[in-house]
């Protein structure tokens, strides 16, 4: 059994896809692009994938994670760029693999050695880059951030581990934003966008890529 | 607004919206083209929201054949929920299509499809969110083309002021003919009237707006004539000689919806004759698939979309005749995947047990059989006709097998129904229960799914009347009060939907002010149990002086002219009210293809049947000469 590392993109029509369903439309990808899919054991066998992080929706992704197993003796399956090439093709609008690793079948879970998420928040409403930075600068100067999840109070701050803010060459205001990502502490950059006074729905909010344990 | 703008509006609110992927498009398999090669735009439109429009098997049909002529595009749009419908009244946002995000009055041609007649309001909520008025009469040229058909449009009449044309029958050919005529009356630059007529001169055609309906002074029509130079006295509905190959892409989405599976068609018509079937009349000849069309077309569907369940559809399966060779054959191929293989409308008999339990890896969901009657006289007045040993054989073989649940379909309210004929119902019922105790123990189950009878246009039941509702209560409660057995449950049929079923079905051209006033009252998704409105079609009634009573519970006389009668099914009308006779004389009816008795469709379709034996319908080829 092989077992492959994918880092995929989720944009477009593709980020109103919710997590649950998005495991469907990677199996039945899968399964188009006719990969030796290997199986769990038990009464209902299902194909052997793991994901990272699920992604809420409405969020887009530039570098989401989530590996395969395979049971390809032969090593077919090896060449990354006739995979990508295929499962590519297998794929809808909006989802796509950027690339591909294999690693030791049985290395830790992704939600294991994840550290850390980037992402990307875009305020559509903001205009001017001086305002955003100085709105952070603010919060983050405030002994503790305290916000509410699931009923429960928590401080935000520690989960902040680097943030700066950009403009595109289109002129969108972004803020670049590295949080915690792990089980036990999870950054959340909808309610930072919530704790510096927007409305989380209306800010884009990607996520870049994830920074794993060394 | 342009599609960029309709794009960037919806991301500013679709997640404050359930499901908000039903909006967006992009789905494995949507087709996108550059709408500066194409000629001719097409919007395929199912009257109701995202998750019940995908698994519709028509479109999808017409979807993948559209799509195959170059110059045309077809794109998809469906009824958004209600939530998303007020966001976009209130953004000033039209409807449009999920492939572009073009508005739809953009678009060349909508073709609605309407399988049933609790999509009506939803028509007119489809014309209007996208910007026009919901009259044929008030739209221009400027308007897109609004066509529709599906088996609720075998009585056009309700709907006519609205639909532009209706296509009539099966759609495969008619399609192609209607986008044709459509680019050459385009090209020609004319008025819509001119487009109207070049089209009713297309074989299946109906053209509302050139026939005019005069009644009698008790209500009743007395005539549906045409009031223009030209119209056909009579649509002949369309139907294909011979199947085509079934579609092989279908689209896959990328949310949940209510049916993630391939369809495949495999026999169109029925030549059982059960009096209350529509769909066994209207669609009628017999015409099979072969059965390496339809596993070479699964299989190729099946690795294409990456699914893991499949139907397989027919009005009556077991009338297939490759049925066996069919059902190995798939067991072979598909055992190692775990494949789900629907196969509804079985026999009542041993062997269709045998056949689902090939297809099956698992015994989920029960077993499901449709005697429809339990007595004698009612198996004879509707000309379905089970013996109850053959329906204890098979309930014997079905729990013994493991199967721990059976589910049966019964009618009540039919022709000449009395209270003994629902009691044999309960009678039978518990004698299946007590097989499933002695079999399967205290696990067994028996869902019983009790409908209230509606009698059908184009079916021999045409001239019955719907039952008294409190007759109809009194036999539910009847069954109820039998039926405390453990193990048995049962579900009925809503009176209201039973009554708004009844009056949308029969309806005449007067029923479209009726659901145009119910839809400005507010009616709406009125297939959703919770949504139906009835106060605001009473008042629709009302305020159009006419009464649900004379649509439902009127007896109709011999010669009676009904609005539908415009449309030919090639069943006569003869053989409709001779069938009805002999319903209510008891007297039955065998399946044709043992006997043609008949009914219409070789003198309506002669000229198509085909004489190759390998397609041959079960219909005598009449003599040439
Ligand atoms: S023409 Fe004869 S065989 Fe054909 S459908 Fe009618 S009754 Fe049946």
């Amino acid at each position: 059994m092989e077992r492959i590392r994918i880092t995929y993109e989720k944009t477009g029509a593709m980020r109103y896809t919710s997590h649950l369903d998005l495991q469907k439309v990677w199996i039945r990808a899968l399964l188009r692009a006719k990969l030796p899919l290997a199986y769990t054991q038990g009464f209902h066998p299902t194909p052997k994938v793991a994901y990272a992080w699920p992604l809420p929706l409405g969020w887009g992704t530039k570098g989401e994670l989530m590996d395969i197993w395979l049971d390809d003796p032969e090593g077919k399956e090896a060449d990354p760029e006739v995979f990508i090439r295929e499962v590519n093709r297998s794929l809808p609008a909006g989802l796509r693999i950027l690339e591909i690793g294999k690693l030791p079948y049985s290395d830790p879970a992704l939600t294991i050695i994840i550290q850390s998420a980037v992402y990307q928040i875009f305020f559509p409403e903001i205009k001017d880059m001086e305002e955003l930075n100085s709105k952070m600068s603010l919060l983050m100067s405030q002994e503790q951030i305290e916000r509410e999840r699931r009923g429960k109070i928590y401080d935000m701050k520690p989960l902040i581990e680097d943030w700066s803010c950009g403009k595109t060459t289109d002129g969108e205001i972004f803020m670049a934003i590295q949080m915690a990502a792990r089980d036990s502490a999870m950054g959340r950059p909808d309610e930072l966008a919530a704790a510096l006074g927007f409305d989380p729905f209306a800010v884009n909010i990607i996520r870049k890529k994830y920074i794993l344990q060394k | 607004m342009q599609a960029k703008e309709i794009e960037r509006i919806l991301d500013t609110f679709l997640l404050k919206i359930q499901k908000p992927g039903r909006y967006v498009g992009g789905e494995f398999n949507a087709v996108i083209k550059d709408p500066a090669a194409v000629k001719t735009r097409v919007a395929l439109a199912f009257p109701d929201i995202y998750d019940l429009g995908v698994p519709n098997l028509g479109l999808s049909i017409f979807y993948d054949e559209l799509n195959k002529m170059n110059d045309v595009w077809a794109e998809r749009v469906y009824l958004p929920w209600e939530d998303m419908e007020a966001e976009m009244r209130s953004r000033g946002i039209p409807l449009y299509t999920l492939e572009s995000k073009t508005p739809l009055k953009e678009i060349d041609i909508i073709g609605i499809t309407i399988p049933y007649e609790s999509l009506y309001t939803n028509v007119l909520t489809l014309l209007d969110l996208a910007g026009m008025s919901v009259f044929s009469s008030e739209r221009d040229e400027s308007c897109p083309l609004v066509i529709a058909g599906g088996h609720s449009t075998f009585n056009p009449e309700p709907m006519a002021p609205f639909i532009d044309a209706f296509a009539i029958g099966e759609g495969e050919e008619i399609f192609p003919e209607i986008i044709r005529c459509y680019q050459e009356w385009k090209r020609s630059g004319t008025t819509k009237l001119q487009l109207l007529e070049n089209l009713s001169h297309i074989e299946g055609i109906y053209i509302p707006s050139f026939y005019e309906p005069s009644y009698h002074e008790d209500g009743t029509l007395a005539s549906l004539t045409p009031v223009h130079e030209g119209a056909k006295t009579k649509i002949k509905k369309r139907i294909l000689p011979v199947l085509p190959e079934p579609p092989e892409r279908f689209i896959v989405p990328s949310i949940d919806v209510v049916q993630n599976r391939v369809a495949v068609e495999i026999m169109r018509g029925c030549s059982r004759g059960c009096r209350f079937c529509q769909a066994g009349f209207i669609t009628r000849p017999v015409r099979e698939r072969p059965a390496d069309m339809v596993i070479r077309s699964l299989s190729a569907a099946l690795e294409d979309t990456g699914y893991e369940e499949a139907a397989l559809l027919s009005l009556s399966s077991s009338d297939y005749r490759p049925i066996q060779d069919l059902v190995t054959n798939l067991h072979d191929l598909y055992q190692q995947r775990k494949l789900n293989i629907a196969l509804p409308s079985l026999r009542i008999d041993t062997v269709s047990v045998d056949i689902l339990e090939q297809l099956r890896g698992s015994r989920a969901g029960g077993f499901t059989l449709a005697p429809e009657a339990a007595s004698e006289k009612i198996k004879t007045t509707i000309n379905k006709y089970i013996t109850e040993e053959q329906l204890l054989q098979t309930a014997e073989v079905i729990y013994g097998r493991g199967w721990t649940t059976i589910k049966l379909y019964f009618m009540i309210g039919l022709p000449n129904e009395t209270m003994e004929d629902v009691q044999a119902i309960a009678d039978l019922a518990i004698k299946v229960i007590k097989i499933g105790r002695r079999l399967v123990g205290k696990r067994s189950q028996l869902n019983l799914g009790v409908a209230t009878f509606v009698p059908k246009p184009h079916t021999p039941f045409q001239w019955a009347q719907l039952d008294d509702p409190d007759l109809v209560a009194e036999k539910q409660a009847l069954l109820k009060n039998a039926l405390k057995t453990p193990g048995v449950k049962i579900s009925w049929s809503e009176p209201d939907s039973t009554m708004f079923e009844a009056w949308s079905t029969r309806g005449d051209r007067r029923m479209s002010n009726v659901i145009y006033r119910a839809w400005q009252l507010g009616a709406k998704l009125d297939a959703w149990a919770d949504h139906y409105k009835k106060d605001a079609w009473m008042q629709a009634f009302e305020e159009n002086g006419l009464s649900p009573e004379f649509y439902v519970h009127r007896k109709r006389e011999a010669n009676e002219i009904f609005p539908w009668d415009i449309i030919d099914t090639g069943v006569s009308k003869r053989t409709l009210r001779r069938e009805y006779e002999n319903s209510l004389n008891g007297v039955l009816r065998p399946d044709c293809r043992t006997g043609c008795y008949g009914c219409g469709i070789v003198q309506a379709f002669h000229d198509i049947q085909p004489e190759e034996e390998s397609v041959r319908w079960f219909c005598p080829v009449p003599e040439k000469g």
